[in-house]
C-alpha cells in the first residue's frame, strides 16, 4: 500500500472518516488502531513558528523530542534528539521520511571549508515549513522497527500539503519581520580597556601607557579621552529583516489531483551581511489511470543560501578567535583605520570584526531535488502492490575569500577556498500491502516489502594563499593563488543497502490489537561477515473502552492500553571503516617541490557490524468528557548495544582511531501530554497542550575502554569532557572550583608569598593569591588532574517539554507557546576569554573588570587579572543552562465566511503578527541557554555561540 | 496489466539476486592497505610515507606538526637553559604554555601527538619491513629501503626511549593494543639492532639526497651509545626507582667503546665535513652545501601537503613574518646559553641577534634575500636565535611558500655533533689529548677557520673538568639543535641547571621562576599521555605524573 498519498484519497472519497489517521510507516493507520508511540505535529501548529527550518518549528511540541537549533545563526544546523542519545558517534539525528522518501541529515551534503568554524548548517532547511501538512514522530520500536538500521534514532515523518479533487485553490502567504539582539554582553570601553592593558603588561609601550609625571618614565594607563571608541555588538549586530513570499496552487479532478507551488525567503541574520535565502518549489501529482491503478509524482527542489562570514572560530591560533569571538573580543580603541589591519599595533592576527564582515566573502548554497515516482497498483480487492523509485540529488558549493584586511587573510595575503560537494541517493522501493476483514471481528493488515538504496557523494576542495589580485574576488579567480595550503582534493564515496521487511497488524473486535514487524537490513559499510542484521519488533494494545462493560460509562471516551518491544539499528559511519586504507602524503624533495608518498590511515575494522537498539515500551492513552480531556503518557526503556564509535586506540598500535563497536548507554523516561479544551461555546474556544518528558541516560559500559575523552576544537580549553560508565552521555569533566586563593591562605614575606601547609596545592603550579582554587578530592593536600577530576556538568535536562495555549474568539485567534529545559549545565568555555584567560588582547566584561579579585577585593567568586587556572576545565565555568521561554505568540483575524469576502475574489484572508522568543526566563550569563554543540558527546559546552534573536513577523494569507 | 505485474515480479526477484555484489565495498579515492606494497613504485612511495612523519602538519588527521615541523623542537629544547616561552600577542595554547614552564601534565594534547606521531612512523616502517622484501624490484634499491626503514624505525623507538623511557613494543605492523611498557633497555635495544642493521645494510650515501645512508645510522649508534653510557655513569633517574626507566643493565665502558668505535668510523671514513661558514647550516639558500655536513634532516619546502618547518613558532628573530620573515617569538633563548660565549666566538653572532625591524636590510646568498636583524642590545630585551633563517616572504610566496611556514631543512645530526661524540668518547677512553683536538677542530669552523679566535676562545672555555668545557661546547656548537635537554638529562645535570637559573628578566613575558618552581627530578621523562593510559589499562605512569 502506498504512504501517505493514500490519505488524501481516502479522506475525501470515504466521509465517515473522520477520525484521524496517521501516517505511519509505508503506510497509513487510523489513529485509533496505533499500537506504537506516535505523535502529530499539525501544520497550524507549525505555521506559527517563522523558523527557517520544521525542526525547529517542532520545537516545545511533542513529548520525547528534544529539539535545540545550535545558535542563533540562520539556517544553522538544529539536533532532534528523539528519547535521548543512543548514540556516540554524529549520527543521533531521527530518519526523516518526507513524502515517503528517507533521508538522513548529513551535514557533509551541505559544503564547508570548516575554517575556524565548528558551527554546521542544517542541510533539512530547504523543505519549506509551509508546505507541510502534518509531521509525525515515531518514537517507540513498534513504530521505528519498520525501518529497520535507520530507526533507531526514531523517526520523523514529514506530509506536505496536497491537492484535493474537485477544488481550485490558490493559496498566498507573505511574511515579514525584524530580528534583534536578545543580549548583549557588557564589555570594556576605551579607558578601562587601557586602564587593563596596563596593569596587564605594564609600562612596555605607550600604546596603553604613558608618563604622567613628566619623568621620561612610563607609569600610568594612558588617557584615552578623545580617542575614538567602538562597541563592536553595536557595530556588527544590526535589526535583521526577513521576508518570505508562497505561492500555492492545488486542486483537481476526481481522477487527478496536483499541489504546486513556489516560496522565497530572505531572513538576515544578526551579523552583518550574513543572510540566509530559500527558493523552493515542489509539485505533487496523482492520477487515477484506472479504477486499479493510482500513479504518482513529487518533485521537491530547493536552493537554500547562507551568505556572509559567521564564523564561530575553529583549529589553529590564526583562526581560533572567530567574527562571534572578535566582536566581543577584540579592543575598543587605538583600531586601525578600517582596511588597514597591517597597522594594527597588536599585529594583524586579530583585527576589527567590521572589517571583518565588510571584507571577508562567503557563501554557500545547497541545492537539492527530491524526485520520486510512485504507482499503487490493486491486484485484487484487498491486495495492493505499491512500487516507488527516486532519488535525492544534492549540489553545493562553498567558496570563501578572507582578503589581506582581514585577520585571516592577513599573514596569508588572501585566503580563498573552494569546496564543492554533491551527493545522489538513489532508491527503488516495492510493498506489498493485503487487507482482509475476517468474520467482521477480525481484520488483518500485512505488509511486505523490498527495498534498495545506494548513495554516492564527490566532494571537491582547494585552498589558495597569496593574492596579488584582490581587486576582484580571488576566490572567482582562484588561479592567481601563489599557493596552494590545500592541493586540489577529491573525494568520492558510496555505500548502498539492501532491505526486506514485513509487517502484520491485527485487530480483534477493534479491542485487541496486534503488530509485529521484522525487517532484514544489509550494508555495504560493515565488515565482511557483518552485512546483515535482522531487526524484529512486536506490539500490543488494548482498548479497554471498547470492552461491552465501559460502554455505559460516560467519563472516558477512550481507554487504550499499549505495550511494545523492539530492536532497531544504526550504521551512520562513514564508509570503508572495515577496510584498511592508506592515504596521500608528501615529503619534500631535495631540490624543491615534493616527493609523493603513501601511507597507512585508516585501521580497518572488519568485525565492525550493526548498534542495537532494544527498546521496550508501554503507554495510556485516554480521553474524558467526550474527548475534552485526552491524556497520553509513556515508559520507555532503550538499551542500545555495540555502539559504533570512533574509538581512541593506543598509539603503540600506530593509529590513534579506530571505528568499533562498544558498551552500552540506556535511556529510560515519563513522556506525558495533556490536551485539553478548557472552555467552548459559540464564539470562544481555549485549548491547551501541555507536554513534559523526563530521560535519563547513562552509558552502562564501555568494552575495553576505561572512559572516552571529549575534545573540541576553537578554544584553548580542548579537554573538556568525558564518557564514562554510570554517568550520561554529555558529561564535562574537570576540577571542582573551590574559590580563590586569598591572601590569607599564604605566608607573605615581602615580595614571595608561601602557601600555608594544610592549603591545598595545585600540581605544576606555584599557586599565587587570586588564583582559582579547586577541591583536593581525594585529600592528599595536592590538586591534580589525576585524582582531583571528576564529573562537573551535564548537558542532559531533567525534563523539558512546552505548554501552547490557543484562544479564540470568533475570528481572532491567539496561539501563546512557552518551552523548556530545565536542570542541564552549560560548559561556558567562552567564558574564559572575556576573563582574561585568552591573552591579555582580547576584551573583558565589565562584570569581570568590576568584580576580579585584588588585594583590595579579596572576593570568593571571580578570578584576578592574572589569576591562573582560567584555561583549566574546571566547575568555574558550569553554569544552569535551565530556561523558560517565551518562544511564540501570534495573535491572528481570519476573515473567512464573511459576505464581504464572498463577493471578492478571495475566499480566506488571514492577517497575523507573531513574536518569537520575546523573553527567555534564565540565570545563564552567556548570550542564550539553548546551546548544541557540534560534539554529541558534550552538546551542552558554550564556545560563544551566534547569538539569538526576538523576532516580530507581521503576515497574511490570501486563500482565491 | 497483468503482463506488467509479472514482468516486474521477476525484475524484482533478479534484484534481489543482485544483492551479493551490490554490498561489496569499494573505495574510490584511497588506495586499500591491502591492493598497496605490490610494486616497485610502491615500495618508493611507502619510504617516502616514512620520511612524510618528520614534518607532517597531522597524521590521520590528528595533531598539528607533532615532530620536528614544530612539537619536537619545544620537547627537546626548551625546560633547560637554552630556550623559554614568550608569549605576547597570540592567546596561547595552553598546551605549548605547560611545557614551557613545567607544568604540563599527561593531559597535553602537543605530547599526546609526538607520542602517537612516533608510533605512526614505526608502523610506516613496520609495513615496509614486511611487506617490500616480497615485492619483485631492482634489489640494491630494495636493500637500501628495507634499511632505511629500519634505520627510521630505530629513531623513532631511541626518541620514544630518550623523552619516555621504556614504551610499549611495536615491532611489527600489528601491536597488541594490551601490551604493556617495555624496559628502556628493550626500547634501546630494538633502536641499537635497527641501527644496526641499516648500517649494515646501507649504501655510504642515498641514492636520494637528504635520505639516510650507512653514516647517518653511525651517527645514531654513536648517540645511542653515549647516551646509555651517560645515563648509566650518572645514574639517571635512579632515585625515581622506576624499573622500566632504569639504566643498571647498562655496561658503562662497552657502550663508550662502541660510541667510540662508530665515531672513528663517522670521523674517517664517512666523507663529511664542517662546512664553512658556520651558519649555512641553516639556510635554505645553501641547502646542497649542508647536505656535506647535515647527515640526518627533516627536508623542507614548496608543493605537496604543507611540507614546512613552522619556523614562525619558533625561536628565530622576532618581526614582521609577512614582511621581513621574523617569527613570534614564542621562544626565546635564556641568558645562561647566550653568556657561555665569548666575544671572540664567530657562532656567537651567527647563533644570536635582536628582532628584525621592519625597515631592515638585508643580504643575499645564492639568490635569497635575508633581512639583517638588529644588533643585540645590552639589557639582552630583544635576544633571539639567529641559526634558522627564512628569506624575504614575497619570494618564498613566489615559490609557494605562505609567509608563516619555513622551508630551511631542521638538521636532526650533523658532523661536528659526532665530532664531539667522538671527542667524549675518546675523553672516556682516556685519551684528553685526543678529545681536545677535536674540540679545537670544532672551535676552528666556528671562528672560521681565524686561529687568533679559536686560540683566546680557547682559553676562555677551558675547563679542568674536561666532561663540563664539553658539554658547554655541544650548548655552543649545537644551541637549539635539539639535544642540550637530552645532555643535562644524561649528565644528571637538568636538576642543578634549572634551579641555578638567572631569574632577571630579559623581556617582559619571560617567566624564568615559574621553570624553576615547576621543576622536579622526575620531569626528565614526559608523562604517558592520558589517552593512552586510558585505552590501555596495563600501561603505568611515569613516576610523579
Amino acid at each position: 500500500m502506498g504512504k501517505d498519498r493514500i490519505i488524501d484519497v481516502t479522506l475525501q472519497r470515504d466521509a465517515k472518516a473522520l477520525e484521524d489517521v496517521v501516517v505511519i510507516g509505508y503506510g497509513t493507520q487510523k489513529k485509533s488502531d496505533l499500537t506504537g508511540a506516535i505523535s502529530t505535529i499539525k501544520a497550524a501548529e507549525l505555521q506559527q513558528s517563522k523558523a527557517i527550518s520544521f525542526m525547529d518549528a517542532m520545537q516545545g511540541r511533542s513529548a520525547g523530542v528534544q529539539v535545540t537549533s545550535s545558535s542563533g545563526e540562520p539556517g544553522a544546523a538544529t539536533t532532534v534528539t528523539i528519547r535521548g542519545t543512543n548514540s556516540f558517534n554524529s549520527g543521533t539525528q531521527p530518519l526523516y521520511v518526507i513524502d515517503g522518501v528517507q533521508i538522513d541529515v548529513n551535514s557533509a551534503e551541505s559544503a564547508s571549508s570548516g575554517l575556524g568554524n565548528t558551527a554546521q548548517s542544517n542541510p533539512m532547511a530547504g523543505i519549506n515549513p509551509s508546505d507541510i501538512a502534518s509531521i509525525e514522530i515515531l518514537k517507540d520500536a513498534s513504530a521505528t522497527a519498520i525501518f529497520g538500521s535507520r530507526g533507531a534514532n526514531g523517526v520523523v515523518i514529514v506530509t506536505t500539503k496536497s491537492g484535493k479533487a474537485n477544488t481550485s485553490v490558490l493559496e498566498f502567504n507573505s511574511y515579514a519581520g525584524v530580528s534583534w539582539a536578545s543580549k548583549k554582553l557588557k564589555m570594556l570601553g576605551a579607558q578601562d580597556y587601557a586602564n587593563y592593558r596596563f596593569e596587564a603588561d605594564g609600562p612596555i609601550d605607550s600604546i596603553w601607557s604613558m608618563d604622567s609625571n613628566g619623568d621620561g618614565k612610563l607609569d600610568a594607563a594612558k588617557n584615552m579621552t578623545g580617542i575614538p571608541t567602538h562597541d563592536w555588538q553595536d557595530e556588527v549586530l544590526r535589526k535583521a529583516i526577513s521576508q518570505s513570499y508562497n505561492l500555492s496552487f492545488s486542486g483537481g479532478s476526481q481522477r487527478t489531483t496536483f499541489f504546486g507551488s513556489a516560496g522565497y525567503l530572505n531572513q538576515e541574520g544578526l551579523i552583518l551581511k550574513n543572510k540566509f535565502e530559500r527558493y523552493v518549489f515542489n509539485v505533487k501529482v496523482t492520477h487515477n489511470a484506472t479504477n486499479r491503478l493510482r500513479i504518482g509524482t513529487n518533485i521537491n527542489a530547493s536552493q537554500a543560501i547562507g551568505t556572509g562570514p559567521a564564523s564561530n572560530g575553529g583549529e589553529g591560533v590564526r583562526n581560533y578567535n572567530g567574527l562571534i569571538q572578535n566582536f566581543l573580543l577584540y579592543k575598543p580603541v587605538n583600531v586601525p583605520d578600517p582596511g588597514f589591519l597591517a597597522l594594527d599595533p597588536d599585529g594583524g592576527a586579530f583585527g576589527s570584526p567590521v572589517d571583518f564582515v565588510n571584507y571577508a566573502y562567503k557563501k554557500s548554497p545547497l541545492f537539492r531535488i527530491i524526485g520520486d515516482l510512485f504507482a499503487d497498483y490493486r491486484i485484487m480487492n484487498g491486495l495492493t502492490v505499491n512500487v516507488r523509485t527516486g532519488a535525492i540529488v544534492t549540489y553545493s558549493s562553498n567558496k570563501e575569500f578572507y582578503p589581506t584586511n582581514t585577520s585571516w587573510g592577513f599573514a596569508t595575503n588572501g585566503t580563498a577556498i573552494l569546496n564543492n560537494s554533491n551527493s545522489t541517493n538513489w532508491y527503488e522501493s516495492n510493498t506489498l500491502t493485503y487487507t482482509k476483514r475476517i468474520r467482521q471481528n477480525h481484520t488483518i493488515t500485512a505488509l511486505a516489502g523490498f527495498e534498495v538504496n545506494s548513495y554516492i557523494s564527490e566532494t571537491f576542495a582547494m585552498v589558495g594563499q597569496g593574492f596579488d589580485i584582490q581587486s576582484i574576488n580571488a576566490v572567482d579567480n582562484i588561479s592567481s593563488a601563489k599557493i596552494l595550503t590545500l592541493l586540489p582534493t577529491t573525494t568520492k564515496l558510496k555505500y548502498n543497502r539492501v532491505s526486506q521487511f514485513g509487517r502484520l497488524n491485527y485487530g480483534y473486535k477493534d479491542r485487541y490489537l496486534l503488530t509485529a514487524t521484522l525487517r532484514n537490513d544489509a550494508s555495504s559499510k560493515l565488515g565482511e561477515s557483518h552485512k546483515s542484521a535482522l531487526f524484529p519488533s512486536g506490539a500490543f494494545a488494548w482498548r479497554l473502552s471498547n470492552e461491552k462493560f465501559m460502554a455505559k460509562q460516560q467519563i472516558f471516551s477512550d481507554i487504550k492500553f499499549r505495550a511494545s518491544f523492539g530492536v532497531t539499528g544504526n550504521e551512520r559511519i562513514p564508509p570503508y571503516q572495515s577496510l584498511s586504507t592508506t592515504a596521500n602524503v608528501y615529503y619534500s624533495s631535495p631540490n624543491g617541490g615534493a616527493t609523493l608518498g603513501v601511507a597507512p590511515w585508516i585501521y580497518g575494522n572488519p568485525l565492525l557490524t550493526w548498534e542495537t537498539t532494544y527498546q521496550y515500551d508501554a503507554g495510556i492513552d485516554f480521553s474524558l468528557l467526550k474527548n475534552r480531556i485526552s491524556i497520553s503518557a509513556d515508559v520507555y526503556l532503550k538499551k542500545t548495544k555495540d555502539l559504533l564509535l570512533q574509538a581512541d586506540i593506543p598509539s603503540q598500535a600506530g593509529y590513534m582511531k579506530q571505528w568499533q563497536n562498544l558498551g552500552r548507554i540506556d535511556n529510560k523516561g515519563v513522556e506525558f501530554t495533556l490536551n485539553t479544551i478548557n472552555l467552548r461555546n459559540k464564539d470562544f474556544t481555549w485549548s491547551s497542550n501541555f507536554n513534559i518528558s523526563y530521560n535519563r541516560n547513562k552509558v552502562i559500559e564501555l568494552g575495553s575502554v576505561s572512559y572516552i575523552p571529549v575534545n573540541i576544537t576553537g578554544s584553548a580549553i580542548t579537554s573538556v569532557g568525558r564518557v564514562i560508565v554510570g554517568q550520561p552521555i554529555g558529561t564535562a569533566y574537570g576540577y571542582v572550583y573551590d574559590g580563590i586563593y586569598q591572601l590569607s591562605d599564604f605566608d607573605i614575606s615581602g615580595s614571595t608569598t608561601t602557601l600555608k601547609s594544610g592549603v591545598p596545592f595545585i600540581q605544576g603550579r606555584t599557586v599565587k593569591p587570586g588564583d582559582i582554587k579547586y577541591k583536593d578530592l581525594n585529600g592528599d593536600g595536592k590538586v591534580d588532574n589525576t585524582n582531583d577530576y571528576t564529573v562537573i556538568s551535564n548537558s542532559n535536562p531533567k525534563h523539558y517539554g512546552g505548554i501552547a495555549n490557543n484562544l479564540k474568539y470568533k475570528n481572532l485567534e491567539l496561539n501563546v507557546l512557552l518551552q523548556w529545559s530545565y536542570g542541564n549545565d552549560i560548559l561556558n568555555t567562552g567564558h574564559y576569554r572575556y576573563e582574561a584567560g585568552a591573552g591579555y588582547f582580547a576584551n573583558l566584561t565589565e562584570d569581570y573588570w568590576k568584580s576580579r579579585w585584588t588585594p583590595e577585593n579579596p572576593t570568593n567568586e571571580v578570578a584576578a587579572l592574572k589569576g591562573q587556572g582560567k584555561t583549566d576545565i574546571s566547575s568555574y565555568y558550569v553554569e544552569d543552562g535551565s530556561y523558560l521561554r517565551l518562544k511564540n505568540i501570534t495573535l491572528s483575524y481570519t476573515l473567512g465566511e464573511t459576505k464581504t469576502l464572498k463577493k471578492s475574489v478571495l475566499s480566506g484572508l488571514r492577517f497575523y503578527v507573531t513574536a518569537e522568543n520575546l523573553y527567555t526566563w534564565t540565570n545563564y550569563t552567556g548570550f542564550d541557554p539553548e546551546i548544541a554543540s557540534y560534539s554529541p558527546l558534550l552538546p551542552g559546552i558554550d564556545n560563544i555561540a551566534y547569538p539569538r534573536s526576538k523576532t516580530i513577523t507581521f503576515g497574511l494569507t490570501a486563500k482565491f | 496489466m497483468t503482463r506488467i505485474t509479472y514482468l516486474y515480479f521477476i525484475v524484482l526477484v533478479t534484484l534481489i539476486a543482485g544483492c551479493k555484489k551490490f554490498l561489496k565495498e569499494e573505495p574510490y579515492s584511497v588506495v586499500s592497505t591491502e591492493n598497496f606494497y605490490k610494486t616497485s613504485a610502491d615500495a618508493e612511495l611507502a619510504i617516502t610515507g616514512v620520511y612524510d612523519i618528520l614534518n607532517t602538519t597531522s597524521i590521520q588527521g590528528e595533531g598539528n606538526q607533532a615532530l620536528w615541523g614544530r612539537s619536537m623542537q619545544y620537547l627537546t629544547s626548551m625546560g633547560c637553559d637554552e630556550m623559554i616561552g614568550d608569549v605576547t600577542f597570540v592567546s596561547a595554547d595552553i598546551n605549548f604554555l605547560t611545557l614551557c614552564n613545567y607544568t604540563y601534565t599527561s593531559e597535553n594534547t602537543l605530547l599526546w601527538y609526538t607520542y602517537f606521531a612516533l608510533y605512526a612512523g614505526i608502523n610506516r616502517a613496520n609495513l615496509i619491513i614486511e611487506m617490500v622484501p616480497a615485492i619483485n624490484m631492482d634489489a640494491a634499491r630494495k636493500k637500501s629501503i628495507i634499511a632505511e626503514a629500519h634505520f627510521m624505525r630505530g629513531m623513532f623507538y631511541s626518541y620514544l626511549g630518550w623523552l619516555w623511557g621504556g614504551v610499549p613494543l611495536a615491532d611489527s605492523s600489528i601491536v597488541d593494543p594490551k601490551s604493556p611498557r617495555a624496559s628502556i633497555k628493550e626500547i634501546m635495544e630494538r633502536a641499537e639492532s635497527n641501527f644496526m642493521y641499516a648500517y649494515n645494510n646501507l649504501p655510504a650515501r642515498n641514492t636520494i639526497a637528504g635520505r639516510v645512508n650507512k653514516y647517518t645510522a653511525a651517527g645514531f649508534l654513536t648517540k645511542l651509545y653515549v647516551y646509555i653510557a651517560s645515563c648509566k655513569e650518572n645514574n639517571v633517574g635512579k632515585s625515581l626507582n622506576f624499573p622500566t626507566n632504569s639504566f643498571d643493565w647498562v655496561d658503562r665502558d662497552a657502550a663508550y667503546k662502541l660510541a667510540l668505535q662508530y665515531a672513528k668510523d663517522v670521523y674517517d671514513n664517512s666523507g663529511y665535513q664542517m662546512i664553512r661558514p658556520f651558519n649555512y647550516l641553516f639556510l635554505a639558500a645553501t641547502e646542497a652545501t649542508a647536505r656535506n655536513e647535515q647527515m640526518m634532516v627533516v627536508q623542507a619546502g614548496t608543493g605537496g601537503n604543507q611540507e614546512y618547518i613552522v619556523f614562525t613558532y619558533l625561536a628565530g628573530p622576532t618581526g614582521n613574518y609577512t614582511l621581513v620573515a621574523g617569527t613570534y617569538g614564542w621562544i626565546r633563548p635564556v641568558k645562561e646559553g647566550y653568556q657561555r660565549f665569548n666575544a671572540n666566538d664567530g657562532r656567537r653572532a651567527l647563533s644570536f641577534s635582536g628582532q628584525i625591524p621592519t625597515t631592515a636590510g638585508f643580504t643575499v646568498i645564492n639568490g635569497y634575500k635575508y633581512y639583517t636583524p638588529a644588533a643585540i642590545v645590552t639589557n639582552l630585551s630583544n635576544i633571539c636565535i639567529n641559526k634558522w633563517r627564512e628569506d624575504d616572504p614575497k619570494d618564498r610566496a613566489n615559490r609557494g611558500t605562505p609567509a608563516w611556514a619555513g622551508e630551511t631543512d631542521y638538521g636532526i645530526l650533523r658532523f661536528a655533533d659526532v665530532v664531539l661524540m667522538y671527542a667524549e668518547a675518546k675523553f672516556k677512553a682516556g685519551d684528553e689529548p685526543g678529545a681536545r683536538a677535536l674540540l679545537r677542530e670544532v672551535r676552528l669552523r666556528g671562528c672560521n677557520d681565524n686561529v687568533t679566535q679559536v686560540n683566546a676562545i680557547t682559553i676562555a672555555y677551558f675547563k679542568t673538568d674536561f666532561m663540563q668545557e664539553l658539554l658547554d661546547e655541544r650548548s655552543r656548537e649545537l644551541l637549539g639543535e635539539g639535544w642540550r635537554r637530552f645532555d643535562l638529562i644524561r649528565t644528571n645535570k637538568l636538576e642543578s641547571v634549572v634551579a641555578g637559573l638567572d631569574v632577571a628578566v630579559m623581556f617582559p613575558r619571560e617567566d624564568v621562576p615559574a621553570v624553576k618552581n615547576n621543576f622536579r627530578p622526575y620531569k626528565i621523562w614526559y608523562p604517558i599521555p592520558s589517552r593512552d593510559i586510558a585505552t590501555n589499562a596495563n600501561l603505568i605512569q611515569n613516576p610523579g605524573y
